[in-house]
């Protein structure tokens, strides 16, 4: 373990020495992120300049939740960015020597580069997070810090517990990047909004299938002090963080189990 | 060493049906399509040995090196490889092999190849005087130092192909399983490929397999090969064996003095009562006085038959042509191609 | 994806002796050595293969087309919500709006702004944009095919999608007779301005050889200044003068609104006329950056 912990942190170092050699694409990569995550803020600032309230939701309530999801997804962004790669590395070949080297595969495949985007989708995420708590009325205690902290922690795990299952098809698929935008996409549009405003069934499945819930929503209600109408009780909200700690192993699990059907095809 | 017995591995893909709304009818129906690309094989290794794993594209060579190195799982059959299986302990059995894929690069692209044989090491768990003993023999041994600060990208074939070796081997692996090494290179850079895997084979009693398009590098290197061909061994042994059992003609040229055309000419029957052929002048530019004689090392001894031809004709001068390893394979495929 | 088969590139190392004005005369000109409407078969042949392109990444392209249907759904929820905390902000009624809110993504989606950077990346990279000047198909009316048979391909998903959209969105046939016979014109207007807009961005690979991020960037904020999201009379005023003065709202919120019965009479008259000034507009400014470009590569070899 600590021995894979070190392989892990000197292939982490390389891949960020590696990428410094582009610089110009840095800018562009970065400004991606930034418009990437900035745009859906924007809709929702320009559409609450005009109405008070998105499901019960103010304007400043809506920041923190936006800002803990944009956080959450950063803190899962910068490590695990290169799983969007994965189809590539499968289809050119490059996955067979991760097969034959003495460290988990899953490590290689996330050190293999060092992705710039990301910087930018954290950006974002600080620069709103700040926005946020300087307008909305939070009262921070050394417990909310602790639990915010725990809770974005989570929703990385939940989106990282994502994506590695949908990556993991490319084992088997040819191309799994549109599912992978996609669920990106569902994480980002239902994440961002207080889920009661999208109806009883979609809230439901976004609870308990898709735990979008528990990323952003469930965590900002319980630090914003309003839990009515999560659909959970208060204990289960506190508990959130666990949430992402399951549903990650559950995507490992699975992409282990489709690693056994690798075929090695590309040549 | 290794030991490979009744591998087979069978590909299942999706079959789309021909014509108009094929791809629709792909969604409903469930049409597969099955291909065994390595069928039934078996053979052992001893430690120390060096094989060459031959055979046309597509006869299933990848397959089973993919298999014997983990990145497969086979659809039947075993593989023990140190008493380790090899799919189902990666880990483990990574840290015994050393694998080099001609053409796909195990180096850090980005990064000077000081870096990558540094990162290898760390991979291996080397520790840190092994490391350096070993980094400044190989750095001598291939010649690498001239290059070792520039970026793996900036490399050329040849040098990178040396990069590649020396990452393969640096934590000194009992087995080497080598996939076209020296494909692309040049003369020289295939000499020096030959050299290093030669050498350490005999300083380590490494066990190498090799897969290549090239024969010399199995002729230079290996003393046994195993043809493969549509997914089943056609030959194990060794690579002399081959060549008197698939190709035991020997080729006698012998050069007739130039006497102005006096002498008798060497016919057909003549030859063919010294139990030898006659046969056309392969070489680029056919020589006047000169013959060439096929005939079978197991039935004929060269010694009589010059002896004969040298009583008979004016002979100037002789020498024997042995059967080369590629004119070898290439007619034991040429020849399962036709209808048997 | 070319008309190949008709005429060989020629070999390597040819100089074409046409001088730089010539080959842009040709390229601006369609004064090709045979003109394009006695290629039309060829051209239906270029369209095709993209159609056939389309269909045989048809899982790709629905997942895609499952992203334009979340965003759709999400649009409609969110928009609910607010009208339900203030129904009286927008004049339109909220039905309308997500009909025109349905129809606006789908547009964005059918837009084939990835199909033309991507091919025009392609032959600049190649360095064979020239010799497409001097083919009987010239590249204008290849880029054209292509866009057909892109748009073609897009129109066939989204109709066997089409009830998976009206449930997550809204579907309404158009507000009256004028709007149905106008929405036609707006979104052939909107779909050059578009394709002209993502030619100038393609070209941008004359001079860099990247160009997947920055359409990735391009079509993030152009589908948000396009009204996609909150049509345009919802942006509060500076950012509403500066997005109509953009030709963004001209591809989606001027069709879509249209369609709906936003903009009428008049008023749709003039939006339609002013689609038709971005066309001539982005058109000479496509030419004259194209031939800068041309003569670039005809100069320097590339």
């Amino acid at each position: 373990m600590l021995d894979s912990a070190r392989v892990t942190w000197a292939l982490t170092r390389a891949a960020v020495r590696g990428a410094a050699q582009y610089r110009l694409n840095f800018v562009i990569l970065a400004l991606m992120g930034i418009a990437y995550q900035g745009s859906g803020f924007a809709f929702i600032a320009v559409v609450l300049s005009r109405y008070p309230s998105i499901g019960g939701w103010t304007f400043p309530q809506i920041a923190v939740l936006y800002a803990l999801r944009l956080l959450a997804h950063a803190v899962y962004l910068v490590p695990l960015y290169m799983l969007n790669e994965l189809d590539s590395l499968v289809r050119e070949g490059t996955f067979d020597r991760f097969l034959v080297r003495p460290l988990n595969p899953l490590l290689q495949v996330l050190t293999r580069r060092f992705s710039v985007n990301s910087l930018g989708d954290t950006v974002t995420a600080v620069g709103i997070l700040c926005y946020a708590s300087s307008i909305a009325d939070l009262r921070w205690t050394p417990m909310t810090v602790l639990y915010a902290a725990a809770a974005v922690l989570g929703g990385a795990l939940i989106e990282g517990g994502l994506a590695i299952a949908i990556s993991s098809m490319a084992f088997r698929f040819v191309e799994v990047w549109p599912a992978r935008y996609l669920a990106d996409h569902i994480l980002l549009n239902f994440g961002s909004y207080p889920l009661s405003v999208f109806g009883a069934v979609a809230q439901w499945v976004m609870t308990w299938i898709v735990p979008v819930a528990f990323v952003a929503w469930v965590p900002a209600a319980v630090i914003l002090d309003s839990t009515d109408g999560l659909g959970v009780s208060g204990t289960v909200a506190w508990l959130a963080p666990l949430v992402g700690a399951i549903w990650f192993c559950l995507g490992y699990q699975v992409w282990r189990f489709q690693l056994r059907s690798y075929e090695s095809t590309g040549n | 060493m290794i030991r490979v017995e009744g591998l087979t591995k069978e590909f299942v893909r999706p079959r789309r049906p021909p014509g108009r709304f094929a791809g629709l009818r792909t969604l409903v129906t469930r049409q597969v399509e099955r291909t065994v690309a390595v069928d039934d094989v078996t053979f052992d290794i001893r430690t120390g040995e060096m094989v060459g794993y031959l055979g046309p594209n597509g006869a299933g060579k990848s397959t089973t090196i993919k298999m014997m190195t983990g990145i497969l799982v086979p659809t039947s059959g075993s593989v023990d490889v140190g008493g380790v299986v090899p799919w189902r302990d990666r880990q483990r059995n990574a840290l015994q092999i050393g694998v080099v894929f001609g053409q796909r690069t195990q180096l850090w692209w980005d990064l000077p190849l000081r870096d990558s044989l540094d990162l290898v090491a760390t991979l291996y768990r080397m520790p840190p005087e092994t490391y350096r003993r070993q980094y400044r023999r190989f750095v001598d041994l291939l010649d690498m130092a001239e290059f070792l600060d520039r970026p793996v990208r900036q490399l050329s074939l040849g040098q990178r192909m040396r990069g590649d070796l020396a990452a393969a081997m640096l934590y000194q692996p009992r087995i080497l399983y080598l996939d076209e090494p020296t494909i692309g290179l040049d003369v020289v850079a295939k000499a020096t490929m030959r050299d290093f895997i030669e050498e350490v084979n005999r300083e380590h009693g490494t066990t190498v397999v090799l897969t290549t398009h090239d024969l010399a590098d199995v002729e230079r290197l290996c003393s046994r090969v195993i043809l493969i061909d549509h997914g089943r061994v056609l030959y194990d042994g060794s690579v002399a064996e081959l060549k008197s059992r698939y190709a035991p003609h020997r080729t006698l040229v012998v050069r007739v003095a130039g006497d102005g055309g006096q002498a008798e000419p060497i016919t057909a029957e003549r030859v063919a009562a010294l139990g030898a052929a006659l046969v056309a002048d392969e070489g680029e530019e056919p020589e006047p006085d000169t013959v060439r004689l096929r005939f079978e090392g197991g039935r004929t001894a060269a010694s009589d038959l010059i002896a004969a031809l040298a009583a008979e004709f004016s002979v100037a001068d002789v020498s024997i042509v042995e059967p080369d390893l590629e004119g070898v394979v290439r007619q034991i495929y040429s020849r399962r191609a036709l209808p048997a | 994806m070319t008309a190949t088969g008709v005429v060989r590139d020629p070999p390597e190392g040819t100089t074409d002796p046409r001088t730089p004005a010539d080959v842009a005369e040709v390229l601006l000109g369609d004064a090709g050595p045979r003109p394009w409407w006695r290629q039309w078969r060829a051209l239906r042949r270029v369209a095709r293969a993209r159609t056939a392109v389309m269909f045989a990444y048809r899982n790709t392209m629905l997942l895609l087309l499952g992203v334009t249907v979340v965003q759709i759904f999400v649009l409609k929820r969110v928009w609910s919500a607010l009208y339900t905390a203030r129904p009286d902000v927008l004049a339109v009624p909220l039905h309308d709006l997500v009909v025109y809110l349905t129809l606006a993504n789908l547009i964005v989606w059918s837009f084939p702004t990835h199909t033309v950077t991507r091919h025009l990346r392609e032959r600049i990279r190649e360095g064979s944009v020239v010799f497409d000047l001097v083919r009987p198909v010239g590249f204008v009316p290849q880029l054209v095919a292509q866009l057909v048979g892109a748009l073609g391909g897009a129109v066939a998903i989204i109709v066997v999608a089409l009830p998976v959209v009206a449930v997550a969105g809204s579907l309404a046939p158009p507000a009256d007779a004028a709007a149905g016979a106008l929405f036609p014109v707006s979104l052939l207007c909107a779909y050059c301005i578009a394709g002209l807009l993502a030619v100038l961005l393609g070209m941008i690979a004359f001079w860099t050889l990247e160009t997947d991020g920055l359409t990735m960037l391009y079509v993030l904020v152009s589908s948000f200044l396009s009204g996609a999201l909150v049509p345009v009379s919802v942006f509060p005023g500076g950012l509403r003068t500066l997005v109509q003065w953009l030709p963004f709202q001209a591809t989606t919120y001027v069709p879509a609104s249209i369609y709906v019965g936003g903009i009428e009479g008049a008023d749709a008259l003039r939006a339609v006329g002013v689609q038709l000034g971005w066309v001539v507009l982005l058109g000479v400014g496509a030419a004259l950056v194209w031939r800068r470009a041309v003569r670039r590569v005809v100069v320097q070899g590339g």
